[in-house]
């Protein structure tokens, strides 16, 4: 025992003094959540309330800049009016969540006032079980989403289980797709209902890859085909944990060359445009894996066909897997010139975040070995095997077992897109 | 030339040229001789570590995975991935059903590395052509996604390198249909602490108590098992035992390392001080640890074989807490040499994570729950609360507050989901630890 307390001594000792009172204590005010944008699920005798305060709204609750250092309070309010005790599970929020104490000591480094974790944990959730007839409500601290923030609040019971998916907007981001009226690309006579065997012939004419502003050069292969509507396709890429992509204004450029330099993670910079159809992409989704040097990202294009009733969508995506030196741009990223191999990470992606109903292949894009790949429009090569993957979005969540895999040759044409 | 005005005669101008060319040439030649270098691999068909392959069948479907450690990746590649945090699996899949499937890279690892992208990382001492060779190699070893009914591919994935044995997913789909694997691959030259304890002598037959009903190991739980593990002399507190588990010894450890807990070297210096907690005069029997994501904490939990079975079951009492990776959290709190000793250790009580070992505790009920290990959990009482204003403290100075519950877990050998699981003992709700606005 007294070995311990000698070694917290010397310890001590070790350091630079510096007093707690040399900085003020941070009382918390008694702001409340952002109650104009509180969102109510209710379910049987359980009522569930949340809210996300962006960066302004949690600097004044906290006192400090949580998002700043990646913490994201959620406020999260759970009336049970049942006989039963329920568990929340703050785990279903995000399975990193930061104990008070975590995000006290996050603070601690860098904020110019004393955060104190007794009053952070005065702010939030300190227990799973809600007792019968009782209210639990308070904040957990998540990592950060800007944009929009998608996450679960489940309640279990011994009787029933509550899972509620809350996808809220948080203000501060301009998200690229919120700018585009996707009603307004196609004129009501552009748009065509087709059976599958024409959507297929017709997705098989379409251009083989996307170009230049110009419309001159040949890029990335469009190996990507979605058939749903704007919002199951962002629920599903939400759910599978892709971010959007911020529209290129001045600060997000910043940020973007920022990361670049640091080698940190920026997870929304912007995407640059490629071309279909004679425009940049209608949205562009990216995930980071460690760095802006190693992230995946994709962009999509509304066509003006129609399967049942769903709009059909074709995208290409890459996967960056370093940086290099180029004499025209200075640096660019290095795509993994395994485009099938990025690809089919995608069915998996969006399949293990149930978001597939089925799935199949055509053609298209044209075959490129791997011993006489193609380049892209930075000179990077790919090798494919010209195949577009066709992916129906469930619009409930569709276990992998229960996907269908459609066997689409029979309507192949053997055309390949210009 | 410009700078042969001025600051230099025209003589030691020539001179200085000469020897910047000199130096510039040597440096071409020397980065040249270095990124010069061919590529030499091994052959994957004949490297020795596929002889610890282990095997699994589903219907039928027959996989085989086999892990190479530090030195046999470095064998087989050429290259020494384990230092980059990269562990490559190999793994056979012999379709000998009548329908197509896809290996689904994802369930192994979400965010595995692609081979050309290993290649690529590594790209920098080798020529064009050691490039070229290079990128190829893992091109042709890399496991393809698609096994044609009645076919057999194998290759290599490329994950993100865990400590000891290699636990792992593989799903396998095809048409409305899947096949689930989980994996437990040991490594040579790890050997995990528990693996040195003789578990068939920690007790005799008649120290074992046996439970055949939830209430009374309910009451043994609150009213007759210590509080706390003790020092290395039995006495001290050691801390809260505040999880209790009950399963198998491979139930407990595929959950902990589905959940993503690190085992401990058994041989290793590592965790040391882990191993000062004692129970029944014995330091853990396992230690397990999990580094917090973006995070400056470990969350660590120390395991021993209790002296009881629940329905022939074994039970296994634990404790969870965090511990600090960095000292800085003391300059943090803006201590000085002036501050007393007791004013440090009530300060650490109110602000430090390492304090707050109910925090941990919920993570661990959540982190096995999630991970679809749990039959049915329960909260208990039995540790006795610890406040803020008069905290206990252990005998390693570590001062700590609880609500005083011991969280209950029992295990199941098959994935269960989350709204299946029991709740127990709800009929006294536990306590509420604090006010929440």
């Amino acid at each position: 025992m007294k070995w311990a307390g000698a070694c917290l001594w010397l310890l001590l000792a070790a350091v630079p003094g510096v007093r707690a009172q040399d900085h003020p204590h941070f009382s918390p005010a008694a702001v409340p959540p952002p109650n104009n944008r509180l969102i109510v699920e209710q379910q049987g005798p359980l009522t569930v309330s949340t809210a996300v305060p962006s960066a302004e709204e949690t600097e004044k609750v906290f006192g400090a800049d949580l998002y700043a250092r990646n913490i994201q309070p959620v406020w999260v309010r759970v009336e049970n009016r049942g006989d039963t005790t329920l568990f929340l599970t703050p785990f279903g929020l995000d399975p990193a969540y930061y104990s008070p104490r975590e995000s006290a000591l996050r603070l601690r480094k860098y904020s110019e006032v004393n955060i104190s974790s007794q009053n952070l944990e005065g702010l939030a959730i300190n227990r799973l079980p809600v007792a019968p007839r009782s209210v639990l409500s308070g904040y957990v601290f998540t990592r950060v989403d800007e944009g929009t923030k998608s996450f679960n609040v489940d309640v279990v019971g011994p009787q029933s289980t509550h899972q509620m998916n809350f996808i809220v907007p948080v203000p501060g981001l301009k998200i690229d797709h919120r700018e585009i009226d996707i009603h307004r690309i196609y004129p009501e006579a552009r748009l065509r209902t087709v059976e599958l065997s024409q959507l297929v012939a017709e997705l098989e004419q379409m251009p083989c890859c996307v170009r230049d502003a110009k419309g001159k050069d040949r890029g990335d292969p469009l190996n990507l085909v979605f058939i749903g509507t704007p919002r199951d396709l962002y629920y599903a890429f939400k759910r599978a944990g892709w971010d959007e992509s911020e529209t290129i204004y001045g600060t997000s450029l910043w940020r973007t060359f920022a990361s670049a330099v640091t080698g940190g993670s920026y997870r929304y910079s912007p995407v640059s445009a490629l071309y279909v159809f004679g425009r940049a992409q209608d949205a562009a989704f990216q995930r980071s894996r460690t760095s802006i040097h190693e992230r995946n990202h994709f962009r999509i294009w509304l066509t003006p066909l129609r399967l049942g009733g769903l709009p059909v969508w074709i995208g290409q995506i890459s996967r960056d897997i370093g940086v290099r030196f180029t004499w025209r741009t200075i640096t660019t990223h290095k795509i993994d010139p395994d485009v099938d191999e990025t690809r089919d990470y995608l069915l998996e992606d969006l399949a293990y975040a149930q978001a597939v109903a089925k799935f199949g292949y055509i053609g298209g894009v044209g075959a490129a070995p791997y011993g006489t790949p193609r380049g892209n429009l930075t000179g990077d090569p790919y090798f494919t095997d010209g195949r577009r993957l066709v992916i129906w979005i469930s619009r409930g969540q569709n276990a992998i077992n229960e996907i269908e895999v459609r066997d689409l040759s029979t309507y192949h044409t053997g055309h390949i897109g210009d | 030339m410009s700078c042969c005005t001025g600051w230099f005669t025209q003589g030691q101008c020539r001179g200085r040229w000469k020897t910047a060319r000199l130096v510039l040439g040597l440096s071409m030649a020397v980065l040249a001789a270095c990124s010069a270098r061919p590529y030499r691999s091994g052959d994957v068909a004949a490297a020795p570590f596929l002889q610890r392959g282990v095997t699994q069948e589903s219907g039928l479907v027959r996989v085989t995975a086999a892990v190479p450690n530090a030195g046999e990746t470095l064998a087989l590649t050429g290259l020494d991935l384990y230092e980059q945090g990269i562990q490559p699996i190999w793994l056979e899949i012999d379709n000998r059903s009548e329908h197509a499937l896809r290996i689904a890279h994802w369930s192994i690892d979400p965010y595995y590395f692609s081979a050309i992208e290993v290649a690529y990382m590594n790209r920098k001492p080798f020529s064009d052509s050691g490039y070229a060779a290079m990128e190829k190699w893992f091109h042709d070893n890399a496991l393809t996604r698609r096994v044609p009914a009645g076919e057999r591919r194998s290759g290599l994935v490329f994950t993100h390198l865990t400590p000891g044995t290699k636990g792992f997913n593989l799903d396998l789909f095809g048409d409305r249909r899947a096949h689930q694997f989980t994996f437990f691959v040991p490594l040579p030259g790890f050997t995990a602490d528990y693996m040195l304890v003789d578990f068939a002598n920690l007790y005799s037959e008649r120290d074992i108590r046996r439970f055949d009903t939830r209430e009374g190991l309910r009451t043994y739980l609150e009213h007759e098992l210590s509080c706390c593990a003790t020092d290395a002399n039995a006495s001290g507190d050691g801390g809260p035992l505040n999880a209790v588990i009950v399963g198998s010894a491979p139930t407990l450890r595929r959950a902990l390392l589905r959940g993503g807990w690190h085992e401990t070297r058994g041989d290793s210096d590592d965790l040391q001080a882990a191993r000062q907690h004692h129970y029944q005069g014995r330091p853990p029997d396992g230690v397990f640890y999990m580094d917090r994501q973006d995070s400056q904490q470990r969350m660590q939990l120390h395991l021993w074989r209790a002296p009881f079975e629940v329905d022939g079951e074994p039970g296994w009492l634990g404790q969870v807490y965090y511990r600090h990776l960095h000292n800085e959290f003391l300059r943090l709190l803006g201590f000085d040499r002036s501050t007393s000793y007791a004013a440090i250790r009530s300060q650490l009580a109110r602000e430090s994570v390492a304090a707050d070992v109910d925090s941990a505790q919920r993570y661990l009920v959540q982190n096995f729950w999630y991970n679809q290990s749990l039959r049915a959990l329960g909260l208990t009482g039995g540790v006795g609360e610890s406040r803020v204003d008069n905290p206990r403290v252990t005998f390693d100075e570590i001062a700590y507050i609880t609500g005083g519950q011991r969280a209950v877990l029992f295990l199941s050998e098959t994935p269960v989901s989350i709204e299946d699981v029991e709740l127990l003992f709800l009929q006294a709700p536990p306590k509420a630890e604090g006010s929440t606005p």
